[in-house]
């Protein structure tokens, strides 16, 4: 079954989504865009070009490229929207049977037919990506938008060969994007400030539907009005400097334009930046630099009327709801601008609540889209939804470490294995002590369980194979076996709630771990060096006794006393890693010799069971392994 | 003898109903055998859904990670065009005629302007390239910005070259600004 495309047509861009796996993702265009403009060209050549070259072409072509289409989308010739579009678009909107329709050349569109257009881009573009055909889709529209409008926003995708399985609202699509369709009874206010319009809007959550209460907003103010104050700074700062001015020089001001956008989006994320437009023009006395530093606070009073204004809207919005500001219980915001640090805290302010912000502001329409189209489809209540494990979970091991078996988040049910070995010679059994947490040592984190594998044959330390698994299933009960791999003979136990700890307790488990980690990795360190100093001492000791007589007796004392020395540092319990290294390193040097011995002694056993040695040989690799 | 007939009566009493019952249980059976079926087919159907949908996630997903690479210098190649831009108005403000006996200018300029081929080398070998704007207007990689009046040029055709335009790969990273003639 072909999947839903989930579109946000817009009025300057569109966007388009699917929902994938239980998720919501955007699809670029095919010039590797998230959003396409919306707009639709007739070149001389006889093309129709839609989107990004359509756009750039505007100016050479103003009779036959169409924009804003969507401001006469399903209204009459004689409406009043409809003759203020005419009045201010270049192309010519013409009486078709009382609805408006569009005269290019000698031909005629409807609304829909152009907007087709843009829909059957987006379509090709998806169905590029996806290497699958599209044909169902849901279609957003604004909140205001009456039968007519809407009627007409459907035939358009009709017109593109999709099959529109629903037209719903903007502010409704944010609502689903953060899953607030859920919510029972509540009302949620919608705050869409994009590039060109701003439109709140007053939502009721019930019984699984979702209602328009009131909107209202400013259809002429936005992120570019932003744009054209900081430029408006800047080129009065530069002639009372200059006596130049900027905005008469075309190429200047499109540079200066350019800048002003990067200054802006700067200023979301610093309090700081600096316009650096150097040789931006010369006069009489030579090159120009412009060199303008602004404040975040600056560009705060360049722009403070605007977002004033977008109060006072949403003060009449809510007044149209019959509703206080007290009774709003989420706030969503939509359209890149509301990314403006005084937008959000002003918005903050009014409502005295956390804002909905986390989803892309540019995308979270499309999304929602695309989440209504998997929700007609069925996929979401087909998608199973899994839990993951929100803890890590493993073992103690020697020095106190906790050594982890299955990572926190991952997605459970799941099976992991590892295999262990003896810390001791002739250790006749392990202790699983099975522990849940982040910190590196076993005592900071919560002991699920302990349980012991006995009868492990007498063997040297590490030798033994011990495999444990940790298997969860899909109700999250934990069972930790663990098996010797010599024998067979294996021992489990099985841990019910392992993940019954409440979300304030894991948050703090994860908190936890990150502010003691330094220290953590630092004590970590000093106990693998311990570890390794002890495995050192063993192994040499070992050599010394198989070499016995055959090893010079000077070299070998001297080597004892190099273990001595680390094993009296090893007792001191203050000893630091860079201590036990140093001795470690002294005693590797000094059993050199010893090492040399132990080879050759090892390859003259080789020469003579040469086809014996070499097959235990392989077999060690493959226990090793 | 009647005792024996009672008894065995009811025997064969108990022995109908045990059947009856055997019967009915045998019904239950078939019915929960067919209800397993069923819902082992779901399973089936469930599991091979959610299998091909994995593998088709895989497609994307490895889709997505090498346009990622491919492009991934996308965000830093925008950027520096700024920083070209004012280069090239340094150039251009630099006018040394050559019969001027100014040296050091004449050597700056032309310093200037080996750093420049230097930098487009360096553009070129990550696959940025410059818009050429010696063709036909193309609305896919020339923005317009203005029409002028010109009687050296057939309407349409590209006037002026008002900002510098670049494609990285097959993608257009800025659009040639230019002026078209009316």
């Amino acid at each position: 079954m072909s999947k839903v495309l989930g579109i946000d047509l817009g009025t300057t861009n569109s966007a388009m989504s699917i929902f994938e796996n239980g998720e919501a993702k955007i699809i670029a265009n095919k010039e590797g865009k998230n959003t396409t403009p919306s707009v639709v060209a007739f070149t001389d050549k006889g093309e129709i070009i839609v989107g990004d070259s359509a756009k750039r072409q505007a100016v050479t072509n103003p009779k036959k490229t169409i924009y804003s289409i969507k401001r006469i989308m399903g209204l009459m010739f004689d409406e009043e929207h409809a003759q203020e579009a005419k009045a201010r678009l270049p192309y010519h909107i013409i009486n078709r049977n009382g609805a408006c329709a569009i005269e290019i050349s000698d031909k005629t569109y409807t609304p829909q037919e152009i907007s087709a257009k843009i829909l059957m881009k987006l379509k090709e573009d998806a169905e590029a990506y996806l290497g699958e055909e599209v044909t169902d889709a849901v279609i957003t529209v604004p909140a205001y938008f009456n039968d007519a409008q809407r009627k007409a926003t459907k035939e358009a995708g009709t017109i593109a060969g999709l099959n529109v399985l629903r037209i719903i609202n903007e502010p409704t699509s944010a609502a689903l994007a953060y899953g607030l369709d859920k919510k029972d009874a509540e009302q949620i206010l919608v705050y869409d400030l994009g590039g060109g319009t701003f439109d709140a809007t007053v939502l009721e959550t019930g019984d699984n539907v979702v209602e328009v209460m009131a909107t209202g907003g400013d259809a002429f103010l936005g992120g570019d009005d932003f744009d054209n104050r900081i430029i408006d700074f800047v080129a009065n700062e530069f002639k009372s400097q200059t006596g130049i001015d900027i905005k008469s020089d075309v190429m200047a001001l499109q540079r200066v334009k350019d800048a002003a956008e990067t200054a802006k989006k700067e200023l979301s994320s610093s309090t700081e930046t600096e316009i650096n437009l150097p040789f931006i023009t010369a006069d009489a006395s030579g090159p120009k630099h412009l060199v303008q530093k602004i404040t975040r606070a600056k560009f705060e009073s360049l722009i403070d009327d605007l977002v004033e204004s977008t109060i006072g809207t949403l003060k009449s919005v809510l007044r149209d709801a019959n509703i206080t500001k007290n009774d709003i219980s989420e706030i969503v915001m939509v359209g890149g601008s509301t990314r403006i640090p005084l937008v959000q805290e002003e918005v903050k302010k009014f409502f005295g609540k956390e804002l909905n912000k986390s989803v892309n502001p540019d995308e979270v329409v499309a999304l929602g889209a695309a989440i209504q189209g998997g929700v007609l489809r069925g996929d979401v209540k087909d998608v199973l939804l899994l839990d993951v494990t929100p803890l890590s979970l493993g073992i103690e091991t020697l020095g106190g470490v906790t050594t982890k078996v299955i990572e926190k988040g991952t997605t459970i049910p799941a099976k992991k294995s590892q295999v262990f070995s003896t810390a001791e010679d002739n250790q006749p059994a392990v202790s699983i002590h099975v522990l849940q947490g982040e910190r590196e040592f076993a005592k900071d984190n919560k002991s699920l369980g302990m349980f012991e594998l006995r009868d492990i044959p007498a063997a040297p330390r590490g030798v033994p194979q011990i495999e444990v698994t940790f298997d969860i299933d899909a109700n999250g009960i934990l069972t930790v076996t663990a098996q010797d791999k010599g024998t067979g003979k294996q021992q489990e136990i099985k841990i019910t709630g392992s993940s019954g700890l409440s979300d304030e307790e894991i948050e703090k488990m994860v908190q936890d771990a990150e502010a003691n980690r330094a220290e953590d990795e630092k004590r970590k360190a000093l106990v693998e060096a311990r570890n390794n100093a002890d495995a050192l001492i063993h192994q040499t000791k070992k050599s010394l006794t198989d070499l016995g007589d055959s090893f010079d007796a000077g070299e070998k004392a001297n080597i004892e006393i190099a273990i001595k020395d680390l094993e009296t540092l090893l007792k001191n319990d203050s000893a630091t890693k860079e201590q036990i290294e140093d001795k470690v390193r002294i005693l590797t040097e000094k059993s050199h010799k010893l090492a040399e011995a132990v080879y050759a002694k090892e390859k003259g056993g080789k020469k003579q069971t040469a086809t014996k040695k070499a097959e235990d040989d392989d077999i060690i690799d493959a226990e090793v392994e | 003898m009647d005792k024996e007939k009672q008894e065995t009566s009811i025997d064969a009493e108990i022995e109908i109903s045990e059947v009856q019952e055997h019967n009915k249980s045998s019904d239950d059976e078939l019915s929960e055998i067919e209800r397993l079926r069923a819902e082992v087919a779901e399973w089936e159907d469930k599991f091979l859904r959610t299998h091909a949908s994995f593998e088709n996630s895989k497609r994307l997903l490895a889709k997505d990670k090498a346009t990622a690479v491919a492009y991934a210098n996308e965000s830093f190649a925008s950027d520096i065009l700024s920083v070209i831009d004012s280069l090239d108005s340094a150039l251009n403000m630099i006018n040394v005629d050559e019969s001027e006996n100014n040296e050091f200018m004449k050597k700056m300029k032309e310093g200037l302007t080996l750093v420049d081929e230097q930098l487009h080398k360096v553009l070129e070998k990550h696959h940025i390239k410059p818009v050429d704007c010696n063709k036909e207007y193309d609305p896919n990689v020339h923005q317009a910005i203005m029409q002028v009046e010109s009687d050296k040029h057939n309407s349409g055709d590209i006037v002026q070259v008002l900002q510098k335009g670049y494609t990285i790969k097959d993608r257009v990273l800025r659009p040639a600004m230019v002026s078209t003639a009316k």
